[in-house]
């Protein structure tokens, strides 16, 4: 086609028309993600309007401290922190399915979903808001405990590299978690069910990674393969592989594609 | 500006609507008329790109509902069966996110908002959590997120359903106010409120379109005569029969104790009644002029004989009752 326009004798109308062309796909894409934006934010807003987020916040900051305290203080302050990050994604995995058990089924249970998807909304949108407005959430809970580590940075002397790696694959953690908790929700209409099925899933990935460095047989190798968790893992060393991230944002991207797909489903039902 | 075309939907082996049309023109009220089950909530849901018909299609505005689904529910406000409406949020906000979903500009955002609060008398309660409303309340926000974005189109899935009578009076003037610059498509099951409130009904049963009228064509066609209840504290064994020789009745029926007499329409023979039911001693304890109810409608427009079999039903147990 653009190969063909070239020919064409009026030139300067045919970039015109690429230019508007492009142009208007700019402005749809600008439309799309201020609708995938309304929705992130009336979800952030949601979390923070009841007093779930604040829980949650406060038992994680905690549970962190706690950890912190036992892992790192109590040792000398030039110790690696992966521990301390390890133990993180372990709450995480609590939390996560309380965060996101609420996000569809809810919607479902209550039938306000009718009205969210006869909206002019594509179920994309609709899917990338509600995770957007939960990995919202979770950034927070990441952010909150930066000071950890900061007092780290001042009394001990660690290496700041690992420490920025680490939280890295936290949030990425997080990120991971957040879209399986998502698609659990979509499957049902209960949240109690949904939750479970988040933290089911959760605890299977989990699993497979201790068996993974635990285990030295044929099935070792087959988890250490398999496991989600150890590429996030490889990332707390210090070293960020473009490869982990963009595998990382893959498994995102496979769980909310197939949460989309069942909130779609319904149409065929 | 909407057209049906022989619409079908299956839910595994339960057929929930077979082969429906119709068309609504700009303007109309129409009434969406049937009990419950007879597939009002599925085509509703069709046509507000909620599902897929099995087979069949329709457009709204000139848009067909697969290709250019956007489009349509752009056109649409859409009112579900239950008002769900998200119940942490202040109503403010919660017209003021349904308003920004649905493209309303920024600019002139909160306005709209304010203008609709106004329409639906819902200012009253702008800042109040949705989940502390009354239910007559909700409704009215439930009918303001529905033209928030001012659509051309409004779909209203049984807008009076639960309500008390007070405040169903109160919904039907405010859809009437609002078909003026809106037109609608609302489902119920009262015969009523159709006459009261659309200019065209169509009747469904068991999934299938069985009447298209005007309500006033369809209650001429359904009312030949009128019913009053009487209820006696001593009547004779022979009460129906004297009921019978008064002039006007034509016929009279026994049941659960209370006498249905059937007069001929515009005949209004309750002064009568309770005058003759007085002079005889017989106790008048309870005296009223029954509506059809819409299994009555049915019965006669399925079966098209007249004879009407009234089931104790009156009107006021169906605003009242249905929950
Ligand atoms: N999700 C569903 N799955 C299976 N059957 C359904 C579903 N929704 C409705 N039905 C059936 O379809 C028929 C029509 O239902 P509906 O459209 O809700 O009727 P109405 O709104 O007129 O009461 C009913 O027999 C009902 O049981
Ligand atoms: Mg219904």
């Amino acid at each position: 086609m653009a190969v063909r326009q070239q020919s064409v004798p009026v030139a300067e109308r045919t970039t015109s028309q690429v230019q508007r062309a492009s142009r208007a796909g700019l402005a749809g894409l600008g439309a799309s993600l201020q609708t995938i934006g309304i929705i992130a934010l009336k979800e952030l807003r949601t979390y923070f309007t009841s007093w779930m987020a604040y829980a949650l916040i406060a038992v994680y900051l905690f549970i962190a401290g706690f950890i912190y305290w036992v892992v790192v203080g109590r040792m000398s302050h030039s110790l690696p922190l992966s521990p301390f990050f390890a133990e993180l994604a372990i709450i995480l995995m609590f939390i996560v399915p309380l965060l996101t058990m609420r996000l569809l089924a809810e919607e479902k249970s209550t039938g306000t979903v009718e009205l969210l998807l006869t909206s002019p909304v594509t179920d994309w949108q609709v899917v990338l808001g509600k995770f957007f407005g939960v990995f919202g959430v979770h950034t927070v809970l990441v952010l909150l405990t930066a000071h950890f580590p900061i007092m780290l940075f001042k009394w001990g002397n660690v290496d700041k590299g690992i420490i920025w790696s680490s939280y890295l694959s936290l949030w990425l953690t997080g990120g991971i978690f957040l879209s399986i908790g998502l698609w659990a929700s979509s499957l049902t209409d209960s949240q109690v069910v949904s939750g479970f099925l988040a933290f089911g899933v959760l605890l299977m990935l989990w699993l497979v990674n201790i068996f993974g460095f635990t285990m030295q047989n044929a099935f070792g190798e087959f988890c250490r393969h398999v496991s989600v968790l150890s590429h996030l893992e490889d990332m707390t060393s210090g070293v960020i592989d473009t490869k982990d991230l963009v595998y990382c944002v893959s498994v995102i991207g496979f769980f909310l594609f197939w949460a989309k797909q069942v909130l779609e489903s319904r149409k065929w039902k | 500006m909407v057209e049906v075309e022989q619409l079908t939907k299956k839910y595994g082996e339960v057929t929930a609507i077979k082969d429906v049309s119709f068309r609504v023109e700009r303007g109309d009220i129409l009434g969406f008329l049937g009990p419950n089950g007879a597939g009002k909530t599925t085509t509703m849901r069709i046509l507000t790109c909620f599902m897929a018909p099995t087979s069949g299609t329709a457009r709204v505005g000139g848009y067909d509902i697969f290709k250019d689904s956007l489009e349509v529910r752009r056109l649409i406000g859409y009112l579900p069966e239950g008002v769900p409406l998200y119940r942490d949020m202040a109503v403010r906000k919660y017209l003021l996110y349904c308003a920004a979903l649905r493209g309303v500009p920024r600019r002139g955002r909160e306005d709209r908002v304010d203008e609709v609060m106004a329409k639906t008398h819902v200012d009253e309660f702008a800042d109040k959590i949705i989940g502390k409303l009354s239910k007559g309340q909700r409704q009215r926000v439930g009918l303001a997120q529905a033209i928030v974005h001012d659509p051309p189109v409004l779909i209203l899935d049984e807008p009076t359903a639960s309500l008390d009578p007070a405040q169903t009076r109160e919904a039907r003037e405010l859809i009437r106010t609002l078909g003026k610059d809106h037109t609608i498509i609302l489902s119920t099951h009262i015969l009523a409120e159709v006459s009261m409130v659309c200019n065209r009904v169509i009747i469904i049963d068991g999934g299938e379109v069985k009447a298209v009228d005007t309500p006033d064509n369809l209650s001429r066609q359904i009312r030949q005569s009128d019913v009053i209840q009487l209820r006696f504290k001593r009547a004779p064994s022979d009460a129906a029969q004297q009921l019978r020789k008064l002039k006007g009745v034509q016929r009279v029926q026994q049941q659960d104790g209370a006498f249905m007499v059937e007069t001929s329409l515009d005949a209004d023979l309750r002064e009568e009644l309770a005058a003759f039911a007085v002079n005889k001693g017989w106790g008048l304890l309870e005296l009223r002029r029954m509506e059809l109810s819409l299994e009555d409608a049915f019965i006669e427009i399925t079966s098209g004989h007249v004879e009407r079999i009234v089931a104790a039903s009156s009107e006021a147990r169906q605003e009242g009752g249905t929950d």
